[in-house]
């Protein structure tokens, strides 16, 4: 197996590790760094739930390769926390409760966080669009779209 | 396996021409939505990964005398990010606006949607009714080939194993081409086409003009459904025309049963979907 140097920003620590050259960045970031917080449903692209934000973008991290990530910059859902105050998605989700088993959760975050952050405008109708490609076997979705615009609405007032 | 970034296009074009490469079954990565799994999950062996990702030059979209340009490496972001391309080739980016969700459009790039030849591929149809020539460069030179005479069967194109598509390109239409694109999937979100149209067309005093009727998920590859742009251009803009057109489209079709839906279900959904897409209005 050939190896390969990466050096990256990962939640704002930078880190440079050796990675197979076949290893997923998803597995790099749960296996090599320990930070299970996100997760692998379907392992191909369809469910969301490894969703992190790579450079700005939203991102599914079990279809990138550790490799790939050479030179970037990336937030994981442990990345959102600052000091011990809630981002105000995660904050969202308490107050509406909006998560029930909680493991497509993080995915649901982070593509919200990216969306929020790339488009001050956006608005509660472009919720449901924007969390498309983000699967929840539990809430049948409702409490979700609340969650993120309780959000927005925690942003907007600061 | 072995992974290399090359720098530049022409480092690349080197790399790729290596017999290493071919050895190796080298294949190259845009945005992996495809390759990666074909490698996690239907047991693709490789030994060697060429990432082109870094090649900026392979990226953007621009228009110029009336010539629309766009890199191979653009992303479906991009795409439907474009006001170039929604004012120019609208049916484009109402078909990126129908691809799979964010994650995956921040990633997957228009060469690879093309180079990945699914006769479901979004992007193709309307590339079809764009008549898009595609620029394939290797270190022996460079050629263009149209997108019609590009593709020999799914997952089969005319491209050799040292060739990158590096560009795609095609004329901006008129503000007054009624543009379109219509994906019938199993469900609204992330779906694969069950069947997919893509048309082009004018109207001139009550007439259809310039037809270019582009269908994908009917046949081994994209096709155009040219023996019903036959009838329908020049034509009297009437609905026994269009049921006439729709007709001969569906015949044109040569599709295959599948989990998404028999042969005759396809058939049937272009001789339905077609009239909606040619009406006026
Ligand atoms: C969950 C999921 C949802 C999807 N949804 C859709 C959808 O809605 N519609 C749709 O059409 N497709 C969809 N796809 C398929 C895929 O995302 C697209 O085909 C995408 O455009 C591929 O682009 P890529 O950059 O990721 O290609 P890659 O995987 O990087 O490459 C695909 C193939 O093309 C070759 N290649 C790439 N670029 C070049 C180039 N410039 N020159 C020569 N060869 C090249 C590669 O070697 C590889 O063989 C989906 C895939 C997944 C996993
Ligand atoms: S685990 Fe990555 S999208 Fe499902
Ligand atoms: S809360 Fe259980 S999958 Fe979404």
């Amino acid at each position: 197996m050939s190896k390969y140097n990466i050096t990256l920003e990962l939640n704002g620590v930078k880190r440079s590790n050796i990675v197979d050259t076949e290893k997923l960045l998803l597995n790099y970031i749960r296996e090599d760094l320990h930070l299970t917080g996100t997760k692998e449903s379907c392992g191909e692209g369809e469910c969301g739930s490894c969703t992190i934000i790579m450079d700005g973008e939203a991102v599914n991290s079990c279809l990138i390769l550790a490799v790939e990530a050479d030179k970037t910059k990336i937030t994981t859902i442990e990345g959102l926390e600052i000091e011990g105050n809630l981002d105000s998605i995660q904050q969202g989700f308490i107050d509406e409760h909006g998560v029930q088993c909680g493991f497509c959760i993080p995915g649901f975050i982070m593509t919200a966080r990216a969306a929020i952050d790339s488009d001050p405008d956006l608005k509660s109708s472009d919720i449901p669009g924007v969390v498309a490609g983000n699967l929840c076997r539990c809430t049948g979705y409702v409490k979700i779209f609340k969650s993120i615009e309780k959000a927005l609405r925690l942003e907007r007032k600061r | 396996m072995i992974y290399i970034k090359p720098a530049d296009k022409k480092e690349l074009l080197e790399l790729v021409a290596q017999p290493s490469f071919r050895k190796n079954n080298g294949q190259i990565l845009a945005g992996g939505s495809d390759l990666l799994v074909k490698i996690e999950h239907f047991g693709l062996k490789t030994g060697m990964i060429v990432d082109v990702k870094s090649i900026k030059s392979l990226r953007g979209i621009t228009k110029k005398d009336n010539l629309i340009r766009i890199g191979s490496l653009t992303t479906l972001s991009d795409i439907l990010g474009s006001k170039i391309l929604s004012k120019n080739a609208p049916n484009l980016t109402q078909a990126a606006n129908n691809f799979a969700a964010i994650q995956m459009r921040n990633r997957s790039t228009i060469g690879g949607n093309i180079c990945n030849a699914s006769p479901a591929g979004d992007l193709i149809p309307p590339l079809y009714a764009l008549d898009a020539n595609l620029k394939l460069e290797s270190h022996r030179g460079i050629r263009t080939v149209n997108i019609q005479r590009f593709f020999k069967g799914p997952g089969k194109t005319v491209l050799k194993p040292d060739e990158l598509l590096s560009e795609i390109s095609f004329r901006a239409l008129p503000s007054s081409t009624f543009s379109r694109f219509y994906k019938l999937g199993q469900r609204e979100s992330m779906a694969i086409a069950v069947v997919s149209l893509a048309l082009n067309f004018n109207s001139e005093n009550n007439r259809f003009k310039d037809v270019r009727i582009a269908l994908g998920s009917v046949a081994p590859t994209v096709i155009r459904a040219k023996e019903a742009e036959k009838i329908l251009d020049g034509s009297n803009i009437l609905p026994e025309i269009v049921e006439k057109a729709a007709k001969i489209a569906a015949k044109e079709c040569s599709p295959i049963s599948d989990v998404r839906g028999s042969a005759d279900y396809r058939r049937l959904m272009i001789l339905r979907l077609l009239p909606e897409l040619l009406k006026i209005a």
